[in-house]
């Protein structure tokens, strides 16, 4: 019996295809490289920091950048440097969690109102349409509001904002699936709905999914540095860096350094995902290119 | 295009009653008693009883609903927790300076995202074309409220050339203009980053069209066939881009507003979720929604005005 077809992207050949046409992008190969040293810094952040992340010291305080201390210090002493090596793990721990929540719930209602259609579909996309109806960053206000503040709670805010654009992008790669052959020969050899939707028809969503999480990882680590600004996000002694520059404010004249740091370190990670899903989208379907 | 328009405000019906249902509950998915919160932690059982039956929270829920969704329809949300005073007309002393501040916002992102967008179309792969491109990108990468942060650094603190926070009465005067001028800037540069993007590649799949071709085999000049002939289509789905944006930079001042003391509804509404005023969220955050659909909806029929085959889809 002929196995279903599948799409060439998923074959071992494709990959290196996909891989080829990566490396000629100049733009997704910086934006690789910096998502990866980055990724090296989450990992390893307690071994890089040169000093102890909420180590105060008061006689330190708001020391400008210096031998020692190369991007100084804030108002309790604590070494800028070292809470921004640290904020990388925190920024991807929000990226993580929140692309994970909006992932599973977008692709999994996208696959359901994809392939059922009907009165399910209806219902669904009735609710990302509301769901999208919320301006901006106000959704995850709105959920923040009855969660309260709180660096988790900022993740689900997070998470459930970038679902119905999931859904979408789901529901639309499986109805023009759903007609398709090999789709049709599994039905006709008796594969149960729930087989060919994660077995054959996932396989194939695979590649915009991730295109989407990684350009979603910037936007969650843009998003969530907002509320936390707001100071609805992580709470001291979290070195987050929305929350840094948040906190910075107050002596941004006298201390410009302790504001400054960590929005280069945001716009560079934002920057980083930005360039390499881009990339990744061209790599994976060059007929997208402009 | 009446039927089309008749369609579409039907449609944001639905979208709308969805909208106020999530709204609603807001007040009944927080963890704990609501009428319990509103009153305060120091309150007599008594009280909360008796504010539980005045807020006509001891009805059932469908009750309660209609009850929110009929004075939601004439803009009334309740008292606010903290000052008593009507959610009305909190909102309305403040809306005014979140809209300007918006508009101004999607005005300043138009007109750089616009010549810059046309002009790196127009020199492909010029020098100009990969430096706005790589500026734009790093725009749309950088957050606005950090980015307000530095210009309030450079502009105000060490060139003394504009206030550093606040609001200067309208847009009539120039100190309405010197101090809107960083705030705007900085909630417009993203949507200006994300406008020029759009512009460059739509221009340039404009640009390589027949009509275009012929216009200049006709021997028109390079300016009439760009700006009157090429731009007119390219422009169609920039105006969606456009009234999105503005949608979002609605959303988006609610964080700007904070880094320069703006007076509008971004700086009512945080400080409403850490005192707990429930009814002041509800009522911002269903205003949001609701001028978010009304604006969708304008960029919908205006897309139908520009382009007739929307209209039979």
């Amino acid at each position: 019996m002929a196995k279903p077809e599948q799409t060439k992207s998923s074959s071992p050949t494709g990959l290196r295809e996909v891989w080829r046409r990566l490396k000629k992008n100049r733009g997704a190969v910086i934006g690789l490289g910096i998502v990866l040293v980055l990724t090296v810094i989450a990992l390893l952040a307690p071994y890089l920091t040169p000093y102890d992340y909420k180590a105060q010291n008061l006689d330190l305080r708001l020391l400008a950048p210096q031998r020692g201390h190369w991007l100084g210090t804030d108002d309790f002493g604590r070494d800028t440097l070292s809470r921004i090596i640290y904020g990388t793990r925190v920024s991807f721990q929000i990226g993580l969690i929140s692309v994970a929540i909006g992932l599973v719930l977008g692709v999994s209602t996208g696959l359901i109102s994809g392939y059922y259609g009907g009165v399910l579909d209806k219902i669904i996309m009735g609710f990302t349409d509301v769901v999208l109806a919320f301006p901006g960053i106000l959704l995850a206000i709105a959920v923040v509001a009855v969660l309260g503040p709180g660096l988790y709670n900022v993740m689900v805010a997070v998470g459930l904002r970038s679902a119905p654009t999931y859904t979408r992008l789901v529901r639309g790669s499986v109805i023009s699936l759903r007609e398709k052959e090999f789709v049709e020969s599994s039905r006709a050899v008796g594969c149960t709905n729930g087989r060919i939707l994660l077995v054959h028809i996932l396989p194939n969503v695979v590649a915009p999914v991730l295109v989407m999480s990684t350009l979603q990882f910037a936007t969650s680590i843009l998003t969530a540095a907002g509320l936390s600004f707001l100071g609805l996000g992580a709470q001291p002694p979290t070195p987050d860096w929305g929350d840094m520059i948040n906190r910075a404010r107050v002596y941004m004249r006298t201390a410009w350094w302790v504001g400054t740091f960590p929005g280069v370190a945001i716009m560079l990670s934002v920057l980083g995902f930005n360039l390499f899903g881009d990339g990744l989208r061209d790599a994976l379907d060059p007929r997208l290119k402009s | 295009m009446f039927s089309y328009a008749v369609k579409k405000v039907l449609l944001a019906i639905p979208l709308l009653l969805g909208v106020s249902v999530l709204v609603f509950m807001m007040m009944h998915l927080i963890p704990g008693d609501p009428a319990r919160i509103i009153a305060g932690p120091e309150a007599f059982p008594e009280d909360v009883e008796a504010l539980r039956v005045q807020l006509g929270l001891d009805k059932p829920l469908p009750v309660q609903y209609w009850i929110f969704l009929s004075h939601a329809v004439h803009g009334d949300f309740g008292r606010s927790i903290r000052s008593t005073r009507l959610v009305s007309a909190e909102i309305k002393s403040r809306f005014p300076a979140t809209v300007e501040l918006a508009v101004v916002a999607t005005a300043v992102s138009l007109v750089i995202g616009l010549i810059s967008g046309i002009i790196a179309a127009t020199k492909q792969n010029s020098f100009f074309d990969t430096a706005s491109m790589g500026v734009a990108l790093l725009g749309i990468s950088i957050p606005g409220f950090w980015l307000g942060l530095m210009l309030m650094l450079v502009f105000s603190y060490y060139l003394h050339l504009l206030p550093p926070s606040g609001r200067g009465g309208g847009l009539l005067t120039l100190a309405g203009w010197r101090y809107i001028a960083l705030p705007a800037l900085s909630l417009g540069v993203s949507s200006a980053a994300s406008i020029a993007r759009m512009t460059r590649s739509s221009m340039l799949e404009v640009l390589r069209q027949d009509y275009v071709r012929t216009a200049r085999a006709k021997g028109l000049a390079e300016r009439v066939v760009v700006y009157t002939h090429a731009l007119k289509n390219a422009m169609i789905p920039v105006v969606t881009l456009t009234g999105l944006h503005l949608g979002f930079l609605l959303g988006g001042a609610v964080i700007t507003e904070q880094v320069f003391a703006w007076p509008g509804l971004g700086t009512l509404v945080v400080n409403a979720i850490w005192s707990r005023d429930f009814p002041i969220v509800q009522g911002v955050v269903m205003l949001f929604a609701t001028t978010f659909t009304v604006i969708n909806l304008l960029v919908d029929l205006t897309y139908a005005l520009f382009d007739p085959r929307v209209r039979y889809e």
